[in-house]
């Protein structure tokens, strides 16, 4: 398992409601080699987010442990895990979460800046990235004058314009059209292919899922 | 629609209940405000009548002719009973070497006094025993002054008198406590034995009257001395009915509840404001729920009526907070004044449903006016617009807010008018807010513009620039956040700075150089004997200055007229009050140090027309002007004379000064006396005593012997302790000034309240903020650095609008309440310290929370 980029073991979430503890993962095991294609299916509720949001180390596990490169993510504090992140993962949430005082730009350059990319090199690539999108006209506009869809690749630009070695997508297209929603899957892919970026991908579309090199299906919480 | 109501107000209730309490403090502020001043005003009508110790006062400088013994025969006649009264000021001493003359107020009574109301003595009953020799009652002041108990002698003027009793209470008096002279009380039938009662003295008659038991006294007593009024038509005679009476008391009443007035719906206002944006927020955060409800088919007319309710329920919550908390301030304040001031009022004020009524209509109608435009726009946005997240906020209401504003000025001034029932009070308060509102308004705008240019500059570090932004680019959170910081800090400022320049102004009145004995009725013949004295015992130079007692005749042709007080504003009872009454004039040819010229010309030596420099107060309070036409009735003579100038005088410098100063020429041949002033103190001892606050010591010794010899070689000279007269002024003030400092304290709280409201407004959205930058990899350093430069920016601006305001709003109260501004820099700086720091601790400490969770926590929280 040593080759393994990220690798769950046993890992359990359960949450407090009403009626006593809510489990929503049971003991899921799992790894993501360097440069993977991942999707993960299941029904609503099966815990997808959950388990992405573990991943990215959102949220810490009830039991069991996150490996990152074989090196135990469990003792970091919530900073070790923030730096970690800023290096290692991009993020794209199943809603897609923009900073609303950041106009599209400044939300895609976050990354690089707070990784301490030169100002100049940082806007240079942060536009490349959001032009590649489409979104070549829109850099200086705010979230709230974005359409659903312009947001969610403003989102996925964030995600990936520092090439992180994983990024975590959660439905990143559920938003847009069949066109868009290729073209930004094959960016992702391609960033994939080219760049050797790990990539897990929530989706519920299973043509999208069938470009992916693997596919683990989620159902009640347990990988079926 | 009721049940979703409540439904709502359940889930939200700690979110609402907040948004009360901001406005609750305010509320509760100006209820106190009514059930303390309703209480004080009913405790001087009630007493007046004690007071007066009669149902109507005839009162004049002269004895009463003919004419009045036939007016009052009527009266008795009807079943009226009268009494006469003898009252002056001379100075009284134990018999014996060692007694030390020193003032007294002598009522010289007959048989039957008081009319109305009780004088207690010890022993019980002594005041029969006036009437039965040369025999005297003390009130407990005069007693101590001289050492005398029942049975111990003291003379008074020729007369030496037996002490009867000591009085132990009179009724009405307490309202009254701070008087210059101590009271002595004897038999009117010994004042002509006393010599006192010569030309020149300064004497009060005074004629009694209770009237026979009527239903409705008060207006009984009116229309009595209304009739006394016409019949005699006598311009020296004053008629007062007990309902008039104290206009003094009244008269600081009425300061009293303009400045509460003010100052306690400055604090409803800020709490209003706060509770403005809280609910604007607290509607931008229901737009979701809104939008769902009417996408399952809630109408637009239920939707507004659904969150009016809400709104409406925070109003009347605030109300119900706000009447019961004003209630138990009021409570504790009329303890204070009662230990304080040892005034009697009622031990407890009642829950008046009455003022508890207008704070809960108040509240609900402020809720219901600030909500109303967002109210609609949130039951008016597309529900669809909302759920595809094109709408995140409600779009901005300018005309509602427009009308809001000018609707809040209007109500302002209604509310001061009706409260102080003064035009010019009303006009100036809401010439302030708005004015003051403006400024901050325009100020905050601009310091949003400097942050948001500061986040552009290039070479920033990212925490920097991403904290200047959230506060750039939030205006409607962050405008109504900096305002309300501004404005709470800016008016305690101000409320410390006014404290600060009453402290100042009495301090000033304590220094070494000022006179400290006051000399008063020196006769022409005698005034260089006196002089002499004065010289003798005295340090440095004394001052004297002649006074002739005058009545205003005309003024530009015009003789003033008395008209019912019932139909004047405060100003105007006032004005009427200082027209008609007899008032001190002087003549001088040249200005003394203490007085310097506005206004005008003063004139020179020899001027031998009729000219008149009058004290820039004075001709404020009574509307006159540099031109108008004078003529003063100087005891049967009219004299005329033109407003030529007007003069500022420093009254602490203690030296005779009057209101009106004629040329000498013009009056030097009139009736008169003279009143002086001289220093006795030991200048050493008093330069050194300055530096404290202390007492300063007084060389009794010398000033003892002074008196003495007085009394020896005039014994009509009466001799006021002006050191004495400060002490006890000083003691007013100084619970006056612990008063303010409670006041400022309240307003300390309803800050904080209101800062805690600001914050919160922008709370959900910082923790989201930060969340989200954490699950983009940011560090605590990070997070905490942005929100650190956010709330620094804002302190920052706080602190400069904040003292600007201060020193805005001092300079307008001090100017309003006629006390010299001396701006405290250093204490303002220290108070608004306190506005650089609170925002980031309070702040930080709010999102402190966030900083240490796991993101995806926190984001789901605030989903
Ligand atoms: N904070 C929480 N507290 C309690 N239960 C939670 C919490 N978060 C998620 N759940 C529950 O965990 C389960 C899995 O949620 P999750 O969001 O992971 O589902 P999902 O597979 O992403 O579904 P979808 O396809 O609808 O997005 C759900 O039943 C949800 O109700
Ligand atoms: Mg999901």
């Amino acid at each position: 398992m040593s080759d393994a980029l990220l690798a769950l073991e046993s890992v359990e979430k359960s949450y407090p409601a009403p009626g006593g503890a809510l489990r929503v993962l049971h003991g899921v095991s799992l790894s993501v080699g360097a440069g993977q294609s991942l999707a993960v299916v299941g029904p609503s509720g099966s815990g997808k987010s959950t388990l992405l949001g573990l991943m990215a180390g959102l949220e810490r596990p009830s039991a069991g442990r996150l490996r990152w490169r074989g090196r135990d993510l469990s003792p970091l504090s919530e900073d070790g895990l923030a730096s970690w992140r800023r290096e290692s993962v991009g993020f794209v949430f199943q809603s897609h979460r923009l900073v609303s005082v950041l106009s599209a730009l400044e939300n895609v350059l976050l990354p690089l800046e707070l990784a301490g990319v030169a100002p100049g090199e940082a806007r240079e690539r942060a536009a490349a990235v959001l032009s590649a999108l489409g979104l070549a006209a829109r850099l200086d506009h705010r979230p709230s004058q974005l359409s659903g869809g312009e947001q969610q690749r403003v989102a996925i630009a964030r995600a990936y314009v520092h090439a992180p070695p994983l990024i975590l997508a959660d439905e990143p297209t559920g938003a847009l059209d069949a066109d868009t929603a290729s073209a930004v899957l094959d960016s992702l892919l391609r960033l994939n292919a080219e760049k050797g970026s790990a990539l897990v991908l929530v989706t519920h579309n299973s043509e999208a899922a069938g470009r992916l090199s693997r596919r683990v299906t989620l159902s009640g919480g347990r990988v079926a | 629609m009721t049940r979703l109501a409540a439904r709502l107000i359940r889930r939200r209730w700690a979110r609402l209940l907040f948004l009360s309490a901001c406005l609750a403090a305010g509320s509760a502020f100006l209820a106190a405000g009514d059930i303390l001043l309703a209480a004080l005003g009913g405790a001087v009508a009630s007493r007046a009548r004690d007071i007066l110790g009669a149902d109507l006062e005839l009162s004049s400088a002269r004895p009463f002719g003919p004419a009045v013994d036939a007016a009052l025969a009527g009266l008795t006649a009807g079943g009226a009973r009268a009494t006469s009264v003898t009252a002056f000021s001379t100075m009284l001493s134990a018999e014996g070497p060692a007694g030390v003359p020193r003032l007294a107020s002598v009522r010289a009574v007959e048989p039957g006094y008081p009319l109305r109301g009780t004088v207690d003595t010890e022993p019980p009953g002594a005041i029969a025993r006036l009437f039965t020799g040369d025999a005297c009652l003390l009130d407990a002041a005069a007693a101590r002054q001289h050492g005398a108990k029942p049975g111990s002698r003291v003379r008074l003027g020729a007369l030496t008198l037996t002490v009867a009793g000591v009085v132990t209470r009179e009724s009405g008096r307490t309202l009254n406590r701070f008087q210059l002279a101590p009271r002595v009380y004897m038999a009117r039938a010994l004042v002509e034995r006393s010599g006192l009662a010569r030309f020149g003295a300064r004497i009060k008659h005074e004629r009694l009257i209770a009237l026979p038991p009527s239903r409705e006294p008060e207006s009984a007593a009116r229309a009595a001395a209304a009739g006394l009024e016409a019949r005699l038509a006598d311009p020296y005679l004053s008629v007062t009915a007990f309902s008039d009476a104290e206009p003094t008391t009244r008269q600081a009443l009425g300061r009293l509840t303009n400045y509460f007035t003010m100052v306690s719906l400055v604090t409803f206002l800020l709490g209003a404001g706060a509770m403005a944006s809280g609910l604007a927020a607290f509607l931008d955060e229901e737009l979701e729920t809104a939008a769902v409800l009417r996408c399952l088919g809630l109408t637009g007319p239920q939707t507004r009526s659904l969150y009016r309710t809400l709104c409406l329920f925070v109003g009347l919550q605030a109300g119900v907070l706000g009447a019961l908390g004003g209630w138990a301030l009021a409570a504790a304040a009329l303890a204070f004044l009662r230990r304080g001031f040892g005034l009697e009022l009622p031990a407890s004020a009642g829950l008046d449903p009455r003022a508890a009524a207008e704070a809960v209509l108040l509240a609900a109608a402020c809720a219901w006016a600030v909500s109303e435009a967002k109210v609609r726009a949130l039951a008016g946005v597309p529900p669809l617009e909302v759920l595809r997240e094109r709408a995140e906020r409600l779009p901005p209401t300018p005309r509602g807010t427009a009308a809001l504003l000018a609707a809040a000025a209007a109500a302002v001034y209604a509310y001061v008018l009706w409260k102080t029932s003064s035009a010019d009070t009303a006009r100036w308060f809401t010439a302030a807010v708005t004015g003051t509102s403006a400024a901050l308004t325009l100020g905050c705008l601009a310091s949003l513009r400097a942050v948001a240019a500061a986040a552009r500059r290039p070479g920033l570090p990212l925490a920097v620039r991403l904290g200047l932004i959230s506060l750039a680019r939030r205006p409607a959170r962050s405008l109504p956040f900096l305002f309300t910081l501004a404005a709470g800090f800016g008016l305690l400022g101000a409320l410390d700075l006014v404290r600060h320049s009453l402290a100042k102004e009495l301090a000033a009145g304590r220094a070494a150089e000022r006179p400290e004995l006051f000399l008063v009725d020196v006769q022409r013949a005698q005034l260089d004997a006196v002089r002499g004295l004065a010289r003798r015992w005295g340090r440095g130079e004394p001052a004297f200055a002649p006074l002739i007692r005058a009545r205003l005749a005309a003024v530009n042709g015009v003789a003033p007229a008395r008209r019912p007080v019932d139909g004047l504003g405060q100003e105007g009872r006032a004005r009427q009050r200082m027209l008609l009454r007899e008032f001190n004039l002087t003549y001088a040819d040249a200005l003394n140090p203490s007085e310097t010229l506005r206004a005008g010309a003063f004139w020179g030596p020899g001027e031998q027309a009729g000219l008149a420099s009058l004290e820039e107060g004075f001709a404020k309070r009574t509307g006159l002007k540099l031109g108008d036409r004078l003529v003063f009735d100087v005891q049967g003579r009219p004299v005329s004379a033109v407003v030529a100038s007007l003069r500022a005088v420093d009254w602490l410098a203690m030296r005779p000064n009057f209101f009106v100063v004629l040329p000498t020429a013009v009056l030097e041949k009139a009736p008169q006396h003279h009143i002086g002033s001289l220093t006795v103190r030991d200048p050493v001892r008093s330069a050194a005593s300055t530096a404290s606050e202390a007492a300063l010591p007084r060389d009794s010794a010398r000033s003892d012997a002074f008196r003495r010899a007085l009394a020896e070689a005039a014994p009509n000279v009466s001799v006021i302790d002006a050191g004495e007269a400060l002490d006890q002024v000083s003691e007013v003030l100084a619970v006056l000034l612990a008063a303010l400092k409670g006041l400022a304290w309240f307003c300390v709280a309803v800050g904080l309240l209101v800062l805690a409201g600001a914050l919160a407004l922008g709370s959900r959205e910082r923790r989201a903020d930060a969340a989200l930058l954490r699950a983009l990899g940011a560090g605590t350093r990070l997070l905490v650095g942005a929100d650190s430069t956010a709330f620094a920016a804002a302190g920052l601006s706080t602190f400069v609008l904040g003292a600007g305001a201060a020193y805005g709003l001092g300079a307008l109260l001090a100017a309003r309440l006629d006390v010299a501004f001396a701006p405290d820099a250093p204490g303002l700086a220290a108070l608004l310290a306190s506005a650089l720091l609170l925002p980031p601790a309070v702040g930080l400490g709010a999102s402190a929370p966030a900083y240490r969770a796991a993101p995806l926590e926190t984001l789901r929280r605030e989903e």
